[in-house]
């Protein structure tokens, strides 16, 4: 179950990557949907994906964060504050119960004690096409500008991957590089794309 | 519990090898219908079955996977939402989770696969079925699986595996995935009473884009 909201956009929150949140983070790493655009050639097992998060989400340099669609229970109790005392929505924004948040992707920040910062995002096949992943990697840009003094961002996709690739353009996004044939992808090599985003890009 | 779904068959399934599976693979290493073939010369227990995963399953040049059957309950919790999903946000959730984690009794684990040396220029396949699931064709099917996933997450030119005299079956399922056999290493292996030939075999990248194109 995952942790605390850390950051709420319209539809999406950011939850804490817990311990307990490895064996839904696994799937980025088996699904071939999602391994294949994220670059995981190799499956890993829930040991291995657990030393992962302990390495990357309880990890100085990194932002992590599960990205979940709260219950309508929750949106409700939110949203009318006559429904319920403060309480109820403190109690949803805090540590939800199952059943009231959903987990549909995680979305990570490398570098954010440096100067540049390196996003990665991913979402359950059955959530695209829905503009999550848009919500979401604004939010983590968003987040990222405003909680840290990374002067820009960076972040790498497939050249199949249109969808983050449009997703990256229509965040304002620049291509920096272009690798050709770099990595083994399901059955061939594939060029990859390099994006960033400046900071004064992203004020305006 | 085996993992979650990597490769996906017309039958089979190929799941991530957890610890928690030394249990299941510890028969590789005891049953003599199974080990001999193998040439597990020792049996293990299960912590030193566990110690294999953790060396072999884990390492990076190494993709291993525990064969399934998928059972009834998983496709039906496939198709429908009642299937353990949080119940916030009902309809694609509950087949992510059916093709992703599968609760226990989901799938029933007969064998393992694994991809050796994928890192480099030539892997060596092994796998094995439990006696029960053999000659029903999961073998030919685990066979073209494992050659597909090593030929297509990664680089290598060809792959190879090795089979011992007396194991016609495996030798046969080789020479019918369009393996072609390099050489045999005579009485290289002691086991079960006596000396046996061991015959190695290799599939190249261009032969398996062949068979496929036909």
């Amino acid at each position: 179950m995952p942790g605390a909201v850390v950051e709420r956009g319209e539809r999406v929150t950011f939850r804490t990557v817990e311990r307990d949140d490895t064996e839904f983070l696994q799937r980025a790493t088996t699904d071939p949907r999602i391994r294949f655009p994220l670059g995981t050639f190799r499956h890993k097992n829930r040991a291995q994906r657990r030393e992962q998060l302990e390495a990357h989400a309880e990890n100085d340099e990194v932002y992590a964060f599960v990205v979940c669609l709260d219950g309508e229970d929750e949106s409700e109790a939110a949203a009318d504050p006559a429904s319920g005392e403060t309480a109820s929505h403190d109690a949803t924004a805090g540590h939800p119960d199952e059943g009231e948040t959903t987990r549909i992707g995680a979305v990570k920040v490398h570098g954010v004690d440096g100067d540049r910062a390196f996003l990665s995002y991913w979402l359950l096949p059955a959530y695209h096409g829905e503009g999550y992943g848009g919500e979401a990697a604004a939010l983590a840009v968003d987040y990222t500008f405003r909680t840290t003094s990374v002067h820009g961002m960076s972040a790498g996709a497939y050249d199949f991957n249109e969808a983050s690739r449009g997703l990256l353009e229509s965040l304002g996004c620049e291509e920096d590089v272009h690798v050709r044939e770099t990595n083994f992808v399901d059955g061939e090599y594939h060029d990859a794309y390099t994006y960033s985003l400046l900071r004064r890009e992203w004020a305006d | 519990m085996p993992g979650p779904v990597v490769e996906r068959g017309d039958r089979l399934t190929f799941r991530t090898v957890e610890r928690s599976d030394a249990e299941f693979l510890q028969r590789a290493t005891t049953d003599p219908r199974i080990r001999w073939s193998l040439g597990l010369t020792d049996h293990g227990n299960r912590e030193a079955c566990r110690e294999r995963i953790e060396r072999d399953a884990e390492s990076d040049g190494t993709h291993g996977f525990v064969v399934c059957l998928d059972g009834a309950a998983e496709s039906e919790a496939a198709k429908g939402p009642a299937s353990g999903a949080p119940a916030s946000h009902e309809s694609p959730a509950s087949h992510e989770t059916a093709a992703g984690h599968p609760g226990d009794g989901d799938a029933t684990p007969i064998g393992a696969a694994y991809a050796r040396g994928l890192d480099g220029d030539r892997a060596w396949l092994a796998y094995w079925l439990l006696p029960a699931y053999r000659g029903e064709g999961y073998g030919r099917e685990l066979g073209g699986l494992v050659v597909d996933h090593a030929f297509n997450t990664s680089a290598v030119h060809g792959v190879s595996a090795a089979a011992f005299a007396f194991n016609e079956a495996s030798r046969g399922l080789l020479e019918s995935l369009g393996f072609s056999e390099d050489c045999c290493e005579r009485e290289a292996y002691y086991g079960h009473g006596e000396h046996h030939d061991m015959h190695v075999y290799s599939l190249l990248r261009r032969e398996w884009n062949a068979v496929r194109a036909q």
